[in-house]
């Protein structure tokens, strides 16, 4: 399998709750750029999906809205191969979301080889709302960040291999 | 033992929404359980009116996560009674399909990554994976292939958006509807092996005599259509629910209690179904129920794990049998010729009864609507558990007893969020 051309970009969230849709605006903005050999889909935030959806592939960024008392806005990249996700992952019936995956998949075995969670920090989330206005500002230096990830990975995986 | 202790849980674990338990203990006796719900209330019936009818079933899909189709199923039948609308076998067929995926997919969840963990003795599904592998993989595979279901049918699992009033906006193909075979065959091996490890599992004895009230039709297993009926001989149409199950409001709860005229609990929800309608299930998971030794009279509600993977072979099986036999329908969606008018109607939600009722202006614009979920019909029987569960076990220690009674609200995988509908507001001006 060539990592070169599998990369895979899941966007995250609901439209019309508000900053919750920035997942999605960010994977249609990646789609629309066309990066060779970048996969990009989106979902809601399931983890029985996310699981499925990631297998086998050997670099996924997941993109997604974030809550940690930052200003609204602010771009987090988290690298959860690191350590532990998040904290009390499964609080739900319908909260198995992300970071369960991420757990579950690190007891299956079934996470990426490289995994990263490219974050934009939001604060409204109401029924039938729009993106704030820093969010969508955001969007510009979040798509860049993940071009640069992308770069960073191609980089590390052309070390990795002999060159012919 | 003297004195007064109480024994409290301040957020419950693994249930949809915000809720605490106490229980109140004096003199040695439980004196009182309660439920405690304190989840915002969310107003759906008021976000629907003023809207146009073909809009209830996508505002409806969007109260629940887990059960949109139940939402969707409830709204389009009630607002096709309130115009008149008949549906053709196949739109009949398709709808039955979809609600098949929703079971599959909100009791794989439930059954493996929710119960599973309470009566094996793990924290979570998490630390669950670390010691059974095997287990948390087949419910991530079993809810996989009733997401597939969903997406097919509904356009998108989560929320689908294809359902309309009249049918769907786009029906599948015979080729597209036979791609799902494979996975539910595999599917429905997988719920059989699901049974027979549920039914092997041990739970503590518990025997409860609530009411139970199901849909109930002459010829299967009830997903959209039937009278509503209970094991106390009620027997009525939908329109009548109002009559035989009021709702009303408690301090201790944002979500409103349903009660039966007469003030008793009753229980809706796989139990109730099951008990109901045991010998309409398909021969395999008829067959299968027989095998474990799980009657129709079976009142333990830690055995809701059994039932509800004979329901997931059940949906499987059901979803089989209407894959081969489907004929795409010649319209989508049938004709729909607006009205002022009445509807109501009942279908069964993974949790049980989910009842919708919608007044319409000739124009189709919903003048009034109401919406019972299960969740809140369930709650009162959820506290009678509590005091029948707690009450003989008063001397355990105190964590072990708060973790049986945790377990005891998880047998109804309670939707909190979906309960919270409604909260009765009232300003005393003086």
């Amino acid at each position: 399998m060539n990592e070169r051309t599998d990369i895979l970009l899941i966007g995250l969230g609901h439209r019309d709750r508000g900053d919750d849709e920035v997942g999605l605006a960010l994977a249609d903005e990646m789609k629309a750029r066309r990066l060779a050999g970048v996969d990009v889909t989106s979902g809601a935030c399931d983890a029985a999906w996310i699981l499925e959806t990631w297998r086998g592939r050997a670099g996924v960024i997941v993109v997604d809205c974030i809550r940690s008392d930052r200003p609204v806005g602010t771009l987090h990249r988290i690298d959860p191969l690191d350590g532990p996700f998040v904290d009390g992952a499964s609080a739900s019936t319908h909260g198995m979301g992300l970071a369960s995956a991420v757990e579950l998949g690190r007891v299956l075995g079934d996470l990426p080889r490289r995994l990263a969670v490219v974050g934009i920090e939001g604060a409204s989330f109401r029924l039938g709302s729009v993106m704030s206005p820093e969010v969508r500002t955001a969007l510009p230096g979040a798509a860049s960040m993940i071009e640069a990830l992308i770069v960073e990975w191609r980089g590390a995986a052309s070390a990795d291999v002999p060159h012919a | 033992m003297a004195g007064t202790r109480t024994i409290r849980v301040d957020s419950l674990a693994r249930v949809e929404g915000e809720g605490a338990l106490t229980l109140e203990v004096r003199g040695g006796e439980l004196v009182d359980a309660r439920l405690e719900i304190f989840e915002p209330p969310r107003f759906f019936e008021a976000l629907l009116r003023g809207r146009h009818y073909a809009e209830a079933p996508d505002i409806t899909a969007r109260i629940c996560g887990i059960c949109p189709v139940a939402y969707q199923m409830s709204a389009v039948h009630a607002v096709e009674d309130a115009l008149g609308v008949v549906v053709s076998d196949p739109i009949r067929l398709l709808r039955r399909l979809l609600y098949c995926g929703e079971w599959i997919e909100s009791h794989a969840l439930h059954v493996f990554l929710l119960h599973a963990p309470d009566v094996l003795g793990f924290e979570d599904a998490i630390s669950m994976a670390k010691r059974n592998d095997e287990l948390v993989r087949r419910g991530l595979r079993l809810k996989q292939v009733g997401n597939r279901i969903m997406s097919l049918l509904g356009g998108r699992e989560i929320h689908p958006i294809n359902v309309c009033v009249g049918g769907f906006y786009r029906v599948p193909t015979r080729v597209e509807l036979s791609a799902l075979e494979a996975d539910l065959e595999w599917a429905r091996d997988a719920a059989y092996e699901t049974v027979r490890w549920a039914a092997g599992l041990s739970f503590p004895e518990l025997e409860r005599a609530d009411e139970r009230v199901a849909l109930s039709s002459a010829s299967e297993y009830p997903f959209n259509e039937g009278r509503v009926v209970s094991d106390r001989g009620l027997s009525i149409e939908p329109e009548d629910f109002e009559e035989e199950f009021i709702e009303e409001q408690v301090a201790h709860s944002t979500a409103l209690h349903a009660r039966r005229p007469d003030g008793r609990s009753y229980l809706v929800g796989p139990m109730a179904r099951f008990a109901l309608n045991r010998d309409r299930l398909s021969p395999a998971a008829l067959a299968a129920a027989d095998e474990v030794g799980l009657g129709a009279d079976s009142r333990n509600p830690f055995l809701s794990i059994v039932i509800r993977s004979i329901e997931i072979l059940h949906a499987c099986d059901d979803a089989l049998r209407m894959i081969e036999g489907y004929a795409p329908p010649d319209e989508p969606a049938a004709r729909v010729e607006v009205r002022a008018g009445v509807g109501h109607a009942c279908t069964e939600a993974p949790r049980g009864i989910l009842y919708h009722h919608y007044r319409l202006d000739e124009r189709g614009i919903i003048e009034e609507a109401r919406i019972v979920p299960p969740t809140s019909q369930n709650q009162r029987a959820i506290e009678d558990d509590l005091r029948a569960f707690a009450a003989p076990r008063l001397e355990m220690a105190e964590d072990e007893l708060r973790r049986g009674c945790e377990q005891t609200i998880r047998n109804y995988d309670p939707c909190i969020s979906c309960a919270t509908h409604f909260l009765d507001l009232r300003v005393n001006r003086r």
